[in-house]
Order: C-alpha cells, then sequence, then structure tokens
C-alpha cells in the first residue's frame, strides 16, 4: 500500500506517533485481555482435537514495536496509516492483540487455520481471512482475524480484534530472524555475509519443513500398522494394501482364523506372518498341487498353512455347514503336507491337537 | 466343571509351537483344592510352582491381580524354594481365583473353559505381535477345540499375560 518511495515525506510526524502510542498505552490491558480470551478459547479447541502437537503463545503488541511499525508504515507512506484512522487504532493495526501457535509442519498449519476459522467469529472485513502467506522475503504463515469470543460476565473486550498467527517450527524460526534482521533492522542494515546466511536459514527450514511432514506421514502409517484390525472389511483392506489390488475371498472367516492364533491382529503382525504376495503366490502354486481353484483367502490361507497346519486343522474341523473350497484346501494341504512328512521322516505334532 | 494339569499338557503337548498356556485361575481345579504335594514353591513370593506331571516338569505360575494361571514348559533341574510358606501360596492363589471370578463377571462365559496358547513373537522382538491359539476345553469329548467366538478379543485381553 506504500504510495511512493523512501525519500518522500513521511505520512505521520513524530509527534503525531507519539499521540498514537501514548492512546495505545491507555487501551492496552485491553488488548491484553483479548488476546488472553482467545488464546484459552483456542487452547481449549486445540486440545478437544487431541491429536495435534503446537506451542501457543499470546500477547498485546509492546509500545515501542508499535512505534516502530508507525515509523516504518509512515516512511512507506501507507496510506491506511493515517492519523485520522489510527484514532480507531485497533481497525487499522490489526495485531495490536495477538496468538500464535507454532505446530510441527505444513498439513498441521492448514488443519489449526481451518480451526481457528470454524471456532471464533471473524469480523466482517475483508482481510480477516487472507490465504497462506508465503512472501519473497521468505516469511511464511497463515494469518487470520478473529473477534474476541463473548463472554457474560465481560464486555470490555466486545468487538475487539485478535490476530492469529499460525505458522510451522520452522517457518517460526526463519519468520523471528527475518522480522528482527531484515524487516526491522534491528540494530543495522543487513550486511551481504547476513543476508546469504539468512537465505541459507530459508532454505534449511523449508527443507524441515518438508522433511517433517514425511516423517509424520510415516509416522501416522506407523501408528495405523499397530492398530488392531477390528473387522474383515479392516483386514481386506490391510491385505489390499500390502499386495496393491483388490482381493477376492471369504475374508470373514479369514479374520476369524487370523484373530484366533495373531495377538494382537494388526497390519505390522500380517507383515511378520510373510510378504502378502509371496504367501499369495506360494499359496496358489499350493492349490494348483492340489487340484484346487482357490480365491485370494484360500491361497493365503494356503500360504501360511506350513506355519499354522495344527490350528487351522483343528479350526476348519468343526466349521459347522457345507464344506466349503476353504475347507477343503485346509484339509488337503495338511494331508499332503502330513504324506510329504512321512515319506521324508520328519516328525511333526498331530493336526487334532 | 473345571481344567486340571493334565488337560493344559495335553495342549501344550498337542501344538509345539507353544510354550505356555494361560487360563483362568478359577478354571484350574488345582488350584480350587488345598494346595497339593506335588506343587512346589519355585520362588520366595509364592508365585511360581514347579508342577510335575507324568515325569516332567512344568512350571505354574500364578498371576493374582489378573485372576490368570499360566503352564509354561520347564525343562531346568528343579530349583525349589522352602522359603515360601504354604499361608502365603494359598493367599496369592485364592487372590487369582477371586480375580478370575471378578474377571469374569456372573456367567459371561456361560462355563466355558478358555485356553490361551502362548508363542514366540512373531517378529522376534518384545512389544510385537506374537503367535497364540485361543481354545476352549469340550468336557464332554475331552478335547480342546478352537474358539472364535464372540468373546475372542476379550478372552485375549484377559488371558494374554506378558511375562517373560
Amino acid at each position: 500500500m506504500a504510495s511512493s518511495g523512501p525519500t518522500a515525506t513521511p505520512l505521520l510526524t513524530e509527534p503525531q506517533i507519539e499521540v498514537i502510542v501514548q492512546r495505545y498505552l491507555r487501551e492496552m490491558a485491553r488488548f491484553e485481555k483479548t488476546a488472553s480470551a482467545v488464546a484459552d478459547r483456542l487452547r481449549r479447541e486445540l486440545r478437544a482435537e487431541g491429536h495435534l502437537r503446537y506451542m501457543l503463545s499470546f500477547r498485546a503488541k509492546h509500545p515501542e514495536d508499535l512505534r516502530g511499525k508507525l515509523r516504518r508504515k509512515s516512511n512507506d507512506r501507507d496510506v491506511r496509516y493515517n492519523f485520522d484512522a489510527l484514532m480507531e487504532i485497533g481497525e487499522v493495526v490489526t495485531d495490536l492483540a495477538g496468538c500464535r501457535v507454532v505446530v510441527y509442519s505444513v498439513p498441521d498449519e492448514e488443519r489449526v487455520t481451518e480451526l481457528v476459522r470454524r471456532a471464533f467469529a471473524l469480523p466482517d472485513r475483508g482481510d480477516a481471512r487472507p490465504p497462506p502467506i508465503r512472501r519473497p522475503s521468505g516469511y511464511q504463515a497463515t494469518h487470520t482475524l478473529v473477534l474476541a469470543p463473548e463472554a457474560q460476565d465481560d464486555t470490555s473486550i466486545r468487538g475487539s480484534i485478535c490476530e492469529v498467527q499460525v505458522a510451522t517450527v520452522a517457518a517460526h524460526l526463519f519468520n523471528e530472524l527475518e522480522h528482527d534482521i531484515a524487516y526491522k533492522k534491528l540494530g543495522h542494515d543487513a550486511t551481504a555475509p547476513e543476508t546469504r546466511l539468512l537465505a541459507s536459514v530459508e532454505r534449511a527450514c523449508k527443507l524441515a519443513d518438508h522433511v517433517v511432514e514425511q516423517l509424520l506421514d510415516e509416522r501416522a502409517r506407523g501408528r495405523a500398522r499397530l492398530v488392531s484390525l477390528s473387522d474383515p472389511a479392516e483386514l481386506r483392506l490391510a491385505l489390499e494394501q500390502a499386495v496393491g489390488h483388490p482381493l477376492t475371498g471369504d475374508f470373514a472367516r479369514l479374520f476369524k482364523m487370523l484373530d484366533t492364533v495373531v495377538d494382537p491382529l494388526t497390519a505390522a503382525a500380517l507383515e511378520q506372518l510373510g510378504k502378502p504376495n509371496e504367501l499369495l503366490a506360494r499359496g496358489q502354486a499350493e492349490a494348483t498341487k492340489l487340484g484346487l481353484q482357490a480365491d485370494d483367502v484360500t491361497a493365503y490361507v494356503l500360504g501360511i498353512l506350513p506355519e499354522y497346519k495344527a490350528e487351522f486343522a483343528l479350526i476348519a474341523a468343526h466349521w459347522r455347514g457345507p464344506k466349503t473350497a476353504l475347507r477343503r484346501a485346509i484339509q488337503s494341504g495338511v494331508r499332503r503336507g502330513a504324506k510329504i512328512e512321512q515319506t521324508t521322516g520328519s516328525n511333526d505334532d498331530d493336526v487334532d491337537g | 466343571m473345571t481344567l486340571t494339569v493334565s488337560n493344559l499338557v495335553a495342549a501344550l503337548d498337542g501344538f509345539p509351537a507353544y510354550h505356555a498356556i494361560d487360563v483362568f485361575a478359577d478354571d484350574l481345579a488345582e488350584l480350587r483344592q488345598p494346595m497339593s504335594s506335588s506343587m512346589r514353591p519355585l520362588d520366595a513370593q509364592g508365585r511360581g510352582f514347579l508342577v510335575t506331571h507324568q515325569d516332567r516338569n512344568f512350571r505354574l505360575d500364578i498371576f493374582p491381580e489378573r485372576g490368570v494361571a499360566r503352564l509354561s514348559k520347564y525343562g531346568h533341574a528343579a530349583a525349589v524354594t522352602g522359603a515360601v510358606t504354604g499361608a502365603l501360596a494359598g493367599g496369592l492363589v485364592g487372590a487369582a481365583v477371586d480375580a478370575a471370578k471378578r474377571q469374569k463377571g456372573a456367567g459371561l462365559l456361560g462355563g466355558a473353559l478358555l485356553g490361551l496358547l502362548v508363542g514366540a513373537t512373531l517378529g522376534g522382538a518384545a512389544g510385537e505381535a506374537r503367535r497364540v491359539f485361543a481354545l476352549t476345553y469340550d468336557p464332554a469329548a475331552g478335547q480342546w477345540r478352537a474358539y472364535d467366538g464372540g468373546l475372542l478379543r476379550w478372552m485375549k485381553d484377559q488371558l494374554a499375560v506378558h511375562a517373560s
């Protein structure tokens, strides 16, 4: 919103800036209360989500930071920052009350922003819910302007605006450095080596964001593999994901069989029984030797049958109803295994238990 | 109707891939009667006993908090301790029997006698899924059968004692 170059006359005089800062000082408690109320509500909402990891902080803008911001905007001749408009300072400087949520990953930044925009009433203004900020300077976060939550016993903050910033922990590191070095120009203008190093930090932070996202995806997959499969549909999905294509057969029967012999029955446990693709291939080969037409479940059972002969024989022996292909396959497989053992002289257990 | 150590040994013999069988303590006849001289304490706490069945040694562990008794293959030479008193051992067994009754609730199992054969972990590392075989004993047939009834998950949770 700057209207001319840095050499133009500042929009505000120093006495005007002083008036605005003094006026803000008198109102500062209200902005502190606004930020605190938004943080309290946000903390409850984030806890209710359960799975999100975050760091939450809040503050009212320090008067000297406001003074610095007014000077910069004035020097840039940002016309929004004219003296008359600044008499309603909260309408112009929208980060006087601020909350910051720092999260692990960019997808979490999106999730938390979505939650913020769902949980709070937003002010009726065009800049309340801007898209994620990805500035050429490297600054990266998502901002939302929210209204202070309504409280029955306290109307002093009603209508007050609070800026909620959500950023990843890596972006936060860069944002802070960039804010101090390039934006605020604390101490001195950035030297060429400082600028180069700041650019390196930016690249490292972007890489960290990328790797953290991959790591969290992998953790989520790992967690899912350790959760007990609760029904035949979940077992089917786990096996289909492992082999990469749809599978056929009686998964209700397979679920009961595996649940009887594996504790706990999880996707990770299935992998430990053997690679499903290899077990299916082994089972199909065995079915061919037995002269059986095998669907995928039957082939899978035949694939693990050498390890579970005694158990599956006992399980199938007490199945009620007609003799299914799966039952025939188990009984044929067990008989064939026993014959091989007799001819090779191996001494295995009694299949009847 | 109860199980006996002989029934548990039959399950271990029938399925050599497993090293132990867990049952509810109140289902085991030997724990519901005064402690017999065939059960000799293996530790000072009165939780582990040497049980000899047909000249073979087994170890019977009591888990009083869970109401579970575990019979394991026990190849070691008997290192029996005389330190534990009959009263101490009897107290723990009684606690295990009471806990088992609480775990099962009134009529939950309808008299079913359940056993969980326990084998090695599938991946060989602690904390991983392990090989088990859920069984129910059929007193009429005098045989163990596979159990895949509606209480299978509950049974695995209750009986699976993660002890070394």
